[in-house]
């Protein structure tokens, strides 16, 4: 049997390397910067790499319900595709600069994507 | 997360965990084999008091004051840790370590004199040398690990903030580090900058250490300073700000960060933003909470 995609894009690894520069991107990038202001960096820094776990097809105890919640107060707060596009651009640009192979950055994708609905409260 | 007190902890069970942490034994416990691992201590468990006794006390200015105490049994610490104090009146609150372990067994505190503040004055008012405090810890994450020898280190500290911080640079010096260590230290005068001395000294006398004195409001406190008062510049302005436009962090850069909570959360911000890895960056915000009524 091969390798879960966790396995492959480096695992627990990738996910502390991917953290900081994901996180600054974000941070950085006004059109959702708000949506991550919590002043406390540790809660957001677990936080973030609850997503990249989950992203990366690693485990993780998410359901959809569960993502709709965490998410519900962001959609009341405004969050809609736009933001959803930058959040998920953000994460393609943090893979390639890790340098993930394509194919992989591929399949991480499908999986952020296959949360939109839930994400955006749809 | 949890703390060994017995065993061996898998290399696996601390992956991502800063240095400091592991230093300390902890782990987590999702990914450590259990027969490994003979005796746990929960962290975040209610610690016990312990006795000390106050051997001696001065003042660095008129409202900052150094603080001896002699824990009355032996203490494993590290400078930068804090403990927190309970007077007789039962009022709790934490101060850094500004010493490094020696055989001598003491710790150094400093004092800033809070106005109206409750325990701060009777520290400085009431607690006479020769008396007894009960204390809590050492706790703490914000220390230094030799395994960064080569890094370059930048602490930055408003006030009291200084007093982990200078016992981080100690500790460094005596550790043998290798690495750059710049220091910033800001007071709102002159008179805030009680170690000006000390870190004037270090820096003349260690080639890789840099003090950088800077103070916020009270211009006219340092307009009149000849050379020989001062053959360290201070510069006037915001210390995290100065240090903020001109530190070049590298992805080894260690930094600490201790002392006002608006100022500490703040820079912790910027300078991740600036380059320095989250996982690099050891803080202590002073938060201003009753420990009686809120746990921290
Ligand atoms: C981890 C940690 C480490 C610490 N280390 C040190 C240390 O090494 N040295 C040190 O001097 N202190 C340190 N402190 C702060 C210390 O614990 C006390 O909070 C401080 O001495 C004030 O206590 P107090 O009882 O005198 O004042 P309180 O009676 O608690 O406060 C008196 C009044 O002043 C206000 N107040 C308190 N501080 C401020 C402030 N900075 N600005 C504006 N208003 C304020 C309060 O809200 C209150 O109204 C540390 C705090 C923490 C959390
Ligand atoms: C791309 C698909 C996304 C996935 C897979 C995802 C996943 C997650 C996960 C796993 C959490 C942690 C929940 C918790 O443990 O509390 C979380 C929280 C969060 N997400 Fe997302 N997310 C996505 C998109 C977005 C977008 C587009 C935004 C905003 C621009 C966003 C903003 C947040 C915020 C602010 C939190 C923290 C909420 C809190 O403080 O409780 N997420 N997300």
């Amino acid at each position: 049997m091969s390798d879960s995609l966790f396995e492959r894009v480096g695992g627990e690894g990738a996910v502390n390397a991917a953290v900081d520069i994901f996180y600054r991107k974000v941070l950085t990038d006004d059109s959702i910067s708000q949506f991550f202001e919590e002043t406390d960096m540790d809660d957001q820094i677990a936080k973030q790499k609850s997503f990249l776990t989950m992203a990366f097809g690693g485990p993780n105890e998410y359901s959809g319900t569960d993502m709709r919640k965490a998410h519900a107060p962001l959609v009341e707060k405004g969050l809609n595709e736009a933001h959803f596009g930058a959040v998920a651009g953000h994460l393609q640009a943090t893979l390639a600069e890790l340098g993930v192979p394509e194919e992989l950055i591929g399949e991480v994708m499908v999986i952020a994507g296959s949360t939109h609905d839930d994400v955006l409260g749809l | 997360m949890l703390k060994s007190t017995q065993g061996e902890i898998d290399k696996e069970a601390q992956k991502g965990l800063k240095s400091t942490a592991i230093e300390q034994a902890f782990f987590l416990a999702c990914q450590q084999k259990a027969e490994t691992i003979q005796a746990v201590e929960l962290i975040d468990q209610e610690l016990i008091f312990s006795h000390a006794r106050l051997v001696d006390k001065k003042l660095f200015s008129d409202n900052i004051c150094q603080l001896i105490i002699e824990p009355v049994s032996p203490l494993y610490y590290h400078a930068g840790q804090f403990i927190n104090l309970k007077n007789a009146q039962g009022i709790v609150r934490s101060y850094s370590i500004a010493s490094i372990p020696s055989k001598q067994q003491f710790i150094e505190l400093h004092v800033y004199k809070q106005a109206n503040g409750v325990m701060s004055n009777w520290l400085f008012k009431e607690f006479t040398i020769g008396d007894k405090i009960d204390f809590q810890g050492p706790i703490g994450e914000c220390f230094y690990t030799s395994e960064n020898k080569n890094n370059p280190m930048i602490l930055i500290g408003t006030g009291t903030g200084a007093a982990p911080l200078i016992g981080i640079v100690r500790d460094a010096i005596k550790s043998g580090h290798q690495g750059s260590i710049l220091f910033y230290h800001g007071a709102r005068n002159f008179s805030g900058l009680y170690l000006h001395d000390i870190l004037s000294k270090l820096d003349k006398e260690h080639s890789n250490f840099t003090y950088r004195p800077s103070i916020s409001r009270d211009e006219d406190s340092i307009s009149n300073l000849t050379e020989n008062d001062s053959p360290i510049k201070i510069e006037f302005g915001r210390c995290n700000e100065i240090a903020i436009k001109e530190i070049q962090p590298t992805s080894e850069t260690t930094l600490y960060l201790c002392g006002n909570p608006d100022m500490v959360n703040k820079t912790r911000k910027k300078a991740f933003l600036a380059g320095i890895a989250s996982k690099n960056i050891y803080i202590d915000a002073f938060e201003y909470k009753d420990l009686r009524k809120n746990d921290r």
